[in-house]
């Protein structure tokens, strides 16, 4: 797969202009622009749930294209970060500064305690036992009778920013959201084509061979699940705040599935092509979703075409990456 | 004579009832070109994979540059100077043939966490990865994928690889095979400029390199030494020229 480190050749200001992060940014605030002008809180709406859930989308990607791990658990630190907001908020914490970076780290702790186990397998026994974990902590909540148990409960607020309800509007919320994702995008990148980067793609691409050049790419797999899974974490924060309510049908293995939808319909290669993913996926939601509830049959039947289409992406998807 | 570089004491390896390496004990002494020779399937490949730590011997030990690594895993005696050039090529296909020389730069290094700073846009890395491929003629490939370059380009990679590693002893496994003649040739003259600076153990099929390079000859037939010596010692041995020799009486 053509990998995304930057050509030296090009000039810094067209390089940056031209980076996912900044389009993606651009193409989320034009939207916003237009539904704040046409008065459409229905739009904001969208633009927020589309932004987190492509932020989702994207921390998956970047476990399933750069590090090689094909997780089918995607869905567990997503709903954790959900969660944190959930019960940060019933001990009367709603501040996003707190709730965003505590999302984050349950979270990504989540993804490394269970990681610790799960990167001892590979392949489809990698997809299996990260599904398995996520059904785990699913169960977990499910069973949080304080927390609402299997049918959730609402969040007692929005979280505030910086003291203030800037979050109150989905349009605030979507400008969040939209930030974070450009913000992840280019962190990721940078990281993608750093030294670390540079060893976890080569670790993707011929484990054998780096080990053999003297680099077992163990812990790089283990930070890698950790940024994902924080990644994920975050998303689930901003997704509590525009459903303002959390139950465990979030971290249900559906939702997991849905994030390798989306990642493997924008393409794996690249970090953008999950934001595609998830554009495509929500907007076919939106729009075939009101006329028929069958619709994801009709999603199931472009998704086999496109992964037809790109065959090589099914291939290493079942190798698991790392051969 | 110093210490040698590399002992293998005894090894014995089995896959089921099939002994591949029986009581196999040969060294590498500091600066030599050891040659493995034996019939297909006579073990030298498993022998390898199991010097460089990718396969468990069933028994005896390895010693690496005074160190019992018998216990060690493939990174950890890479680590220790323990160079592999594969039977089969192995690089990164999908990375440039720079790139795949920052990865072995990178992996051997003390920096492989660095989180921030693109790698291949380090002025550092760049220089010490397109001297590494000018050293065995490939500078003008430099931005060509790994997986379009032709096989003894694959191979020329994949012993920079190696070397911009300061190994201090190198498994070649077949360097020679597939490769075209003008190639082989360029590798072989490569392979000498570096004899008496680098250890190596060399699996070679093509008699006229294994005679060219090699200070010793060990020939393995079904698993086991069936000699060790000089070039000439060897190629007269009754049992060598009857087992293996046979057809190669020429070189
Ligand atoms: N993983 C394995 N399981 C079972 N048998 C194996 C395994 N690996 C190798 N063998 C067998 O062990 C024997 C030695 O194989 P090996 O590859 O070491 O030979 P070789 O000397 O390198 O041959 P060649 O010259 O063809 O490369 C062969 O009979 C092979 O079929
Ligand atoms: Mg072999």
């Amino acid at each position: 797969m053509a990998q995304s480190v930057p050509t030296p050749r090009r000039a810094a200001g067209v390089r940056l202009a031209l980076h996912p992060a900044v389009v993606g940014v651009l193409g989320f605030a034009a939207a916003l622009a237009i539904a704040h002008a046409g008065g459409s809180v229905y739009g904001a709406t969208l633009v927020a749930r589309t932004a987190l859930l492509a932020l989702a989308a994207v921390s998956l990607s970047f476990l399933i294209g750069q590090a090689g791990l094909v997780s089918f658990g995607h869905a567990a630190p997503l709903g954790i970060g959900a969660y944190v907001v959930l019960i940060a908020g019933e001990y009367g914490v709603t501040e996003m500064l707190v709730v965003l970076p505590l999302g984050f780290a349950a979270a990504a702790l989540f993804s490394v305690a269970t990681g610790a186990v799960a990167l001892r397998t590979r392949g489809v026994y990698f997809i299996m036992i990260t599904l398995a974990f996520a059904q785990m902590i699913y169960y977990v909540a499910a069973s949080l009778s304080a927390f609402g148990g299997d049918d959730g409960m609402a969040i007692a607020a929005r979280s505030t920013l910086f003291g203030l309800r800037l979050l109150k509007s989905d349009t605030g919320l979507a400008m969040l959201a939209v930030a974070l994702l450009g913000l992840a995008l280019f962190g990721l990148d940078r990281l993608i084509a750093s030294r670390y980067g540079l060893m976890l793609r080569a670790g993707r691409a011929n484990e054998a061979k780096l080990q053999a050049l003297g680099l077992d790419p163990y812990r790089h797999r283990l930070i890698a699940l950790a940024i994902g899974g924080g990644l994920a974490g975050v998303a689930g924060v901003l997704l509590a705040n525009q459903v303002e309510y959390v139950s465990p049908a979030t971290m249900n293995w559906h939702v997991s599935g849905e994030l390798i939808v989306m990642v493997v319909l924008g393409g794996t290669g690249r970090l953008a092509g999950a934001v595609l993913g998830a554009v495509a996926v929500t907007l076919l939601d939106e729009t075939l979703g009101h006329f028929t509830e069958h619709w994801k049959l009709g999603l199931g039947l472009v998704i086999v075409a496109v992964v037809l289409l790109r065959g090589a992406d099914l291939k290493a998807l079942l190798r698991g990456g790392a051969a | 004579m110093s210490a040698p570089v590399l002992a293998l004491d005894n090894i014995e390896k089995s896959f089921g009832a099939l002994r591949v390496t029986q009581g196999v004990s040969l060294d590498v002494r500091p600066g030599e070109v050891h040659a493995l020779i034996g019939p297909n399937g006579a073990g030298k490949t498993t022998l390898v994979a199991q010097i460089a730590g990718a396969l468990r011997p069933d028994s005896g030990r390895i010693r690496f540059r005074d160190r019992d690594v018998t216990g060690l895993g493939v990174a950890a005696r890479a680590r220790l100077g323990l160079g592999r050039v594969f039977q089969l090529s192995n690089v990164v296909g999908t990375f440039t043939a720079l790139e795949n020389v920052a990865v072995a730069i990178v992996a051997a290094g003390d920096r492989p966490f660095g989180p921030w700073q693109p790698a291949l846009r380090d002025p550092a890395l760049g220089d010490e990865a397109a001297a590494a491929l000018a050293r065995v003629g490939l500078a003008d490939r430099a931005e060509t994928r790994a997986s379009d370059l032709s096989h003894g380009e694959r191979r020329a990679l994949e012993l920079a690889m190696s070397l911009v590693q300061d190994p201090k002893l190198l498994l070649l496994d077949e360097p020679m095979a597939g490769t075209g003649r003008a190639e082989g040739e360029r590798l072989t003259e490569l392979l000498l400029s570096l004899k008496g600076r680098v250890p190596m153990l060399l699996v070679e099929h093509d008699m006229g390199t294994v005679f060219r390079l090699a200070d010793r000859i060990t020939v393995l037939i079904y698993g086991s030494v069936a000699v060790t010596g000089a070039p000439d010692a060897v190629r007269a041995d009754p049992v060598v020229r009857k087992a293996y020799l046979g057809e190669e009486e020429a070189v």
